[in-house]
Parts: structure tokens; sequence; C-alpha cells
């Protein structure tokens, strides 16, 4: 970074989800999306920014999340309070509806927000864990595409960890 | 075509190799799609991968034999007071008992006295039986105990596991033989490997020492350790100098041992001195031995 970015005065993003709200951003939040961060670089970031993958819902937590993380991180408590904090607003801001859960998983990786798609599949993988098969296809919204003798082949396989 | 419902592959992979083996296991029944990702190569990697790197408590694996149905048993101990261990089945009768090879990279290398191998996956309880050498071998190479040696690593170029077996013939006449098979799981076969060793080295190695060690097997012989190249499969010798491996003999050399440490290999042995017994570390680093005392051994626990 040239120091003359420092002296210029605060950059502000209008990003504009799917469904057409805009939301308006500094730029020290906009970086925690890396997809930004590389246009800022790349120095091909225009002010106004659509995010084709996001609804509004989702992209108010994901600018919640970047934004509370922006500021512990600048604020100049000491490191350990900081993670502290943060700890607990990332153990709170999962406390959300599973399928939120997803959606944010996967605006975290189209966005590019690494930590906050850490957090979101540790958050899923422990939620999903001890799920039954039928509970799965379901929040996962998938088919089962085996026949009734494959799948009969498959559970057989490995017959204790379905106890 | 792909059945991922509305939720991205990549995401899928990453939430999935977060999840302990038993759920993958189940989960293989969601659909066709789930269950290629669960049982790709690539994807049983990076799960292995994130869960070394997620496992730091040691854990203990001990064989015993059943008194009763005389089968063989492994208890693993994952807790620090030893106390309530899991008992992991192993359903193929073994003639005598196992040596155990291992663990690398998530599985072990068993064989019996007569030379029944076997790819145990602890984590899958899957067990795989391996085929036989296939090549005849002359009256002279007939397997003795004290006339074969093994290794169990992993390719980190390939990614795939290896067996090393060498065999050598009695020593006559001044004059001995030895031949050098590599097992390979991905294609489920052994192999004769041409590699050069001085012959006389096969008749000191020790069977109490031996190691898998970032890419590379280690035996101990007498004054050299051999090092066998999983990769490259190339052998070579490193020299023990003297100055910091004093000559060990009899019941010491069966308390010296190898290990990782750090991330390279390391030999741990006992110095006595007028006083006391002490514990010390040879490290190989850089092509080149450091001398780990007993103060930094203690410093570092």
């Amino acid at each position: 970074m040239s120091s003359s970015t420092e002296l210029t005065e605060k950059k502000v993003f209008l990003l504009k989800s799917l469904d057409g709200v805009i939301f308006e951003v500094e730029e020290s939040v906009a970086v925690q999306l890396e997809v930004i961060r590389e246009l800022i670089e790349g120095d091909c970031a225009r002010p106004f920014i659509s995010l084709y993958n996001v609804t509004s819902e989702i992209l108010a937590l994901v600018i919640e999340y970047c934004k509370h993380h922006a500021e512990t991180c600048s604020g100049g408590t000491s490191a350990t309070i900081a993670d502290e904090d943060l700890k607990t607003f990332d153990n709170e801001f999962m406390n959300v509806d599973e399928n939120i859960l997803l959606e944010l998983c996967s605006a975290a990786d189209y966005l590019d927000i690494k930590s906050l798609f850490e957090l979101t599949c540790r958050t899923l993988a422990s939620l999903i864990k001890d799920r039954t098969i039928i509970e799965v296809r379901k929040m996962f919204n998938v088919e089962n595409d085996f026949s009734v003798v494959e799948e009969k082949a498959v559970r057989k396989e490995f017959a204790w960890a379905f106890k | 075509m792909d059945n991922f419902g509305h939720i991205p592959r990549d995401v899928i992979i990453e939430i999935l190799s977060r999840l302990p083996v038993k759920s993958l296991l189940r989960f293989k029944c969601v659909c066709k799609s789930w269950r290629s990702i669960i049982t790709g190569h690539s994807f049983i990697y990076e799960h292995l991968n994130m869960a070394l790197v997620d496992c730091k408590r040691a854990r203990l694996l001990i064989m015993h034999i059943d008194p009763h149905t005389r089968a063989t048993v492994f208890s693993l101990f994952t807790n620090e007071q030893l106390k309530a261990p899991k008992n992991l089945r192993f359903h193929t009768k073994p003639q005598g008992h196992f040596r155990i090879m291992g663990p690398c990279h998530g599985l072990f290398c068993l064989y019996d006295y007569y030379e029944n191998f076997f790819l145990w996956n602890p984590a899958t309880r899957e067990i795989k039986d391996m085929p036989k050498t296939p090549i005849r071998l002359s009256r002279e190479f007939v397997h003795k105990p004290n006339n074969a040696l093994y290794g169990f690593g992993f390719d980190l170029k390939t990614r795939d596991y290896k067996v090393v077996k060498m065999l050598w013939s009695d020593y006559k006449d001044g004059v001995g033989e030895y031949r050098v098979y590599v097992y390979t799981l991905s294609t489920n076969s052994w192999r004769k490997i041409d590699v050069a060793l001085l012959t006389r080295v096969y008749y000191s190695f020790s069977y109490y020492n031996s190691a898998y060690v970032n890419g590379t097997y280690y035996w101990w012989a007498r004054l050299f350790i051999v090092c066998f190249d999983i990769s490259n499969e190339q052998l070579w010798m490193i020299r023990l100098p003297k100055l910091i491996f004093p000559p060990m003999e009899g019941d010491v050399r069966a308390s010296t041992t190898f290990n990782e440490y750090n991330g390279s290999l390391a030999v741990f042995f006992f110095l006595q001195n007028e006083t006391e017994t002490c514990l010390n570390c040879g490290h190989w680093i850089d092509m080149a031995w450091q001398l780990l005392g007993p103060s930094t051994l203690l410093l570092d626990c």
C-alpha cells in the first residue's frame, strides 16, 4: 500500500444485492470480502458493485459480521480480549436458522470471506454430524438417486456406522 | 447429472471434509454425488490432512490376544489417564503374533510370522489383505524372520502407500545376496526394484528400530541408519558419528529408539555419566546430526 491511501478520506462502497437492495459499507469492511479486495488492489473497483449471488437478507448478515470483525481488530484492545470478543460474537452469530446458515456459507464462499466460510462450514458440520440420511437429504435439498438395492448395498458396506 | 440442491459442490466438499469418518460413511447413502465426493482420492487426502492438523492429542494403540477367543484385539486409548479403551476388532486370524508398522497417514500395516500382510484403516474399520510377493524365491531366500526386513510409508508425490520388503540370503563363504520388493497400494501389487546397498549392511540390521518420517523409512544398522525414500525408491545410508552416538551394543541398543521429532528423524538414546543416566537425542536436520541434551528435551515437553 502506498502512503497516499492513508491520507485520503474514508472510502465508501455501495454493494447491491441480488434483489436490488443497496448497502453502503466502508473500505475496512469491504476489503474483508476477498472478491472486492482484489478489485481494489487491481484498481478495478467501482464505487458501485453488484453481487449477483447474494440476497439482501444474507448480505445484511455478511456485512454485520465483517463490520464487527473489522471494528474488533482495529479497536486497539489487546489481542486476547479481541479474540474472546470475536469468539462470543461468532457463537451468537451462528445461532440462526439452518437454511440461513447454508446460505451464509455459500455467500462466504462466493464473496471469499475465509473466516466466515470456515465458521459456517464448521457449524454446519457439527449440526449434521449425527443426523439421519433422510434429514440430511431434506436439509440439503438433494434427491435420493439410489435404487433400493443400491442403497441397501452402500448401507451394508459400513453397517457399523449406522448403529 | 450433479445432484447438489442449491448449494455449490465446492461448499458441500468443504462441509463434508470437516465431518468425522463415521458420519461420512453414512452420508455416502445421501445420493450418488455425495458418494462420489466422499470416496474420491483427493477428498480422502484432504480430509486426512485436516484431521492430522486437528488431532493434537496423543493416542495409544495396544495389541493383545483375547484369552478366550484367541482373537487379536486392538485397544485404542484416547485420553491421558489410559481409561476406557475403545476396542477395535480385527477379524482375520493371524498366524502367531502380528507386528505393526505405522500409523502412517491414517493406516497401519500389519504382518504375521508367515508373511501375511494386511493394511488396516482403524477409522473406517477396513482391513485389506495384501497379495503375497509373486516372485518365486530361490532356496537361499526362503523367509526367515532374521533374513527379512520391512518398511511402510506414504509416497508424498503420488499420494500412495507403499510397503518395502528386503530379503537377503544366508551369508556363505563371504558372499550374500539381497532382493528388495515394493508393494504399491494403488496397483495392489509387488514388484522387484534394483537398488544397491553394501551387502554387509544387511547383516547388521536391528529389528528393534525403524520408523517412517516425512517420506522416508529408516532402519537402524549398527553404525548406520539405512534410509529408503518412499517416492524415489532409493536406498542410502547415514553414518552415525561416534562422538554423538557412543557405541551401543546388546541391551543398550534395544533401549534406543527412533521417532519423528519436529518433523525430522530423531534417535533417542541413553547416555551414562558418573552419577546418572540421561536421555539424549540426535536430531537429523539439514543432512547433519544435532545433539539435543536432556535439558533441551525437558524444556520441549
